[in-house]
């Protein structure tokens, strides 16, 4: 860890008080637009952030997150609605169901490397989300099924999820900022630039492959769960939509895939520009979204934190096309 | 062929084959095979640029819908059959996968695998939003006069159109299989596939190679979609579907040989039109997705084919 001198530390720390401060507010002085926005950012960096602890320090690239999103999510909503369990219960539940469900397919998944990995988790979300959809017995199947509505107004749920949300999002990213000082960080890091010398270096690379695969899919699940409850209609094709997977890993790209900040910047860019251009181009969103990603993937390709890093010469020609001249052919 | 004559039948056609329960085994194989032959083609091209360049397309399934709405279009305007916009639609999308890869994949063809991933869903989520735009989201069909027309040799019945497209696939892929082994270009793509450092040295063009093999890989795509637009429904989100079809021939049949991507695209044919009549409809994607993990897991060089680099 870097030294930091105390003035250092006492911004930092202000900094955080701040942020905090402005969060507990936000939901009484904003109308109700802004804070349903602020908590799908919220959303978004929790999930990107847990993505990030398999993908980004691991390196290994997952497109089948939505499945432990669905999981987390249908599981909590069976348990509230034939249990009839409050949500504090029905929800680690959730999360526990998508611990399993990783802890079982792990193993084998994570044999696979690279685009293999990736066409893998592909596969397997897809094949739940089918699941899902033709299974009516477990999941209502296509019609889906309606949750107990979050008791009270509109104002009051909104804030509520509000709440819960940031809770969880700054949950998942302090957990990620631990492990990614901790042990299991570094084999990551390790395993990520080369798996072969990492484990002649001794690292149980299956082992702890499985480990951040397992954490990174029960805060999914556990972020789903919230979700569930917050939109209370569970219906397959949106909950284990191969979007929500690819948004993760965008949200991590485009703010800086393997860093601590990167999906939360990533986040708070990815969705309010989203927003912006909703308003302003409806007919146009995946297109100036498609246009973005590309641009950002030319030139940014590490992400928003990078710049900080570049500095001065991000902006100029040369720092542009530094990417460019290292990838091509 | 048996004696059997040809009769106009219900409009029941645009149901995929092999969606209904039941059935003989060999009509099964037979729904099977048909199937198998339309997502080999729209295969092998990802396999091919998977093979060679070591990118995974995910903008493939919009250039399979793109051959759609090339044949849809041609259709409308001209009347003229979508089977022989097959060859337009091809020509148009070489064009246009030459020029992305030279002008756009290009630049990060050695980054990362995330990198190429998200650069490609870009690309499909600008060119889903501009056919969008031109084509409205509306569903089309391309309705042609012997759409209703099946052979029925035996117990087995054979719609026409769909043997005219498995037929027309087979020719496709048996021509890239030839260029592939004899043309100069076609032995400098397997050369690139193989070691592209090495090509180099040999003097190949790497960078046109690519461009070439993309191109390729679009125009196959083309055709894919042009074919398809005979039987199924079009819309802007067609795609998806053939995405995920291409990620499971390509598993199953291995990268970069076509015979690989035609086994890879038959058996996942027969695979679903197996579990449609067993199980149910519903369940047919869901079982090749499984079968897919399981021939990851166990056998990631695929089925047929060589192991390509990683």
């Amino acid at each position: 860890m870097k030294f930091e001198s105390r003035t250092a530390r006492r911004v930092r720390i202000a900094g955080l008080v701040i942020a905090l401060l402005v969060l507990a507010i936000l939901p009484w002085t904003e109308s109700g637009y802004v804070v349903r926005t602020a908590t799908i950012v919220a959303m978004f960096i929790g999930l990107s952030q847990a993505w990030n602890i398999l993908g980004g320090f691991g390196g290994y690239v997952s497109i089948g997150h939505v499945a432990y999103f669905g999981v987390g999510a249908y599981t909590t909503g069976a348990l509230m609605v034939t249990l009839e369990l409050p949500f504090v219960v029905a929800a680690p539940c959730g999360a526990a169901a998508a611990a399993l469900l990783a802890a079982a397919i792990g193993f084998p998944i994570l044999r696979l490397h690279g685009h293999y990995f990736a066409v893998g988790t592909f596969a397997l979300a897809e094949a739940i989300r089918h699941l899902a959809q033709n299974a009516g017995w477990l999941t209502g199947g296509g019609m889906g099924f309606r949750m107990p509505l979050f008791p009270g107004g509109p104002e009051i749920t909104n804030t509520f999820f509000f709440y819960v949300m940031t809770a969880f999002a700054l949950g998942v990213v302090f957990l990620s900022q631990q492990i990614s000082r901790s042990r299991l960080g570094y084999s990551l890091f390790a395993i990520r630039e080369d798996e072969a010398a990492a484990s002649v270096m001794g690292i149980d690379a299956p082992r702890t492959k499985a480990i951040a695969f397992t954490i990174s899919a029960t805060l999914v699940g556990l972020g789903g769960s919230i979700y569930g409850y917050w939109i209370t209609f569970l219906e397959p094709t949106s909950l284990f939509s191969v979007d929500i997977s690819i948004q993760l890993l965008v949200i991590a790209m485009i703010g800086g895939v393997g860093t601590v900040w990167g999906p939360i910047i990533g986040a708070l860019v990815f969705i309010i520009i989203g927003e912006v251009v909703w308003a302003g181009f409806l007919e146009l969103h995946s297109l100036v979204m498609g246009a973005i990603l590309i641009l950002i993937i030319l030139f940014l390709p590490n992400g928003i934190v990078d710049l900080r890093q570049r500095g001065r010469t991000a902006f100029t020609k040369r720092g542009m096309m530094a990417n460019i001249d290292k990838y091509h052919v | 062929m048996c004696p059997g004559g040809v009769s106009a039948s219900e409009p029941d056609h645009r149901s995929e084959p092999g969606s209904r329960k039941g059935g003989t085994l060999t009509q099964i194989a037979v729904n099977g095979l048909l199937l198998g032959g339309i997502y080999a083609l729209a295969g092998v091209g990802f396999a091919l640029v998977w093979g060679v360049m070591n990118i995974i397309n995910i903008a493939h399934g919009a250039f399979v819908m793109l051959g759609a709405y090339i044949a849809y279009w041609v259709f409308v305007s001209t009347g003229l059959d979508p089977f022989l916009a097959v060859p337009l639609s091809m020509l148009m999308l070489f064009v246009f996968g030459f020029l992305v890869q030279r002008h756009v994949i290009n630049y990060v063809i050695r980054a990362p695998v995330f990198m190429t991933l998200i650069l490609t869903l870009g690309l499909d989520m600008i060119i889903v939003n501009l056919t969008r735009l031109a084509f409205t989201a509306d569903v089309r069909t391309v309705r042609t006069d012997y759409i209703g027309l099946s052979l029925a040799i035996g117990e087995v019945r054979v719609p026409v159109v769909r043997l005219a497209v498995f037929a027309a696939a087979a020719l496709i892929a048996a021509a890239l299989s030839l260029f592939l082994r004899r043309a100069r270009l076609g032995q400098a793509i397997q050369a690139a596939r193989m070691d592209s450092d090495s090509a180099l040295l040999c003097g190949v063009n790497i960078g046109r190679v690519y461009a070439v093999t993309f191109g390729i890989s679009a125009a196959l795509a083309g055709a894919a979609g042009s074919l398809v637009s005979t039987v199924s429904a079009i819309s802007p989100e067609m795609g998806l579907p053939f995405l995920a079809k291409s990620f499971a021939v390509t598993v199953l049949g291995g990268m970069g040989s076509v015979l690989g991507a035609i086994g890879g695209g038959v058996l996942l044919g027969l695979i679903e039109s197996l579990t449609a009549s067993t199980l149910g409809g519903g369940y047919r994607d869901m079982v090749g997705y499984i079968v897919l993990v399981l021939v990851l897991v166990m056998k990631p060089t695929g089925m047929f084919g060589k192991m390509g680099f990683d």
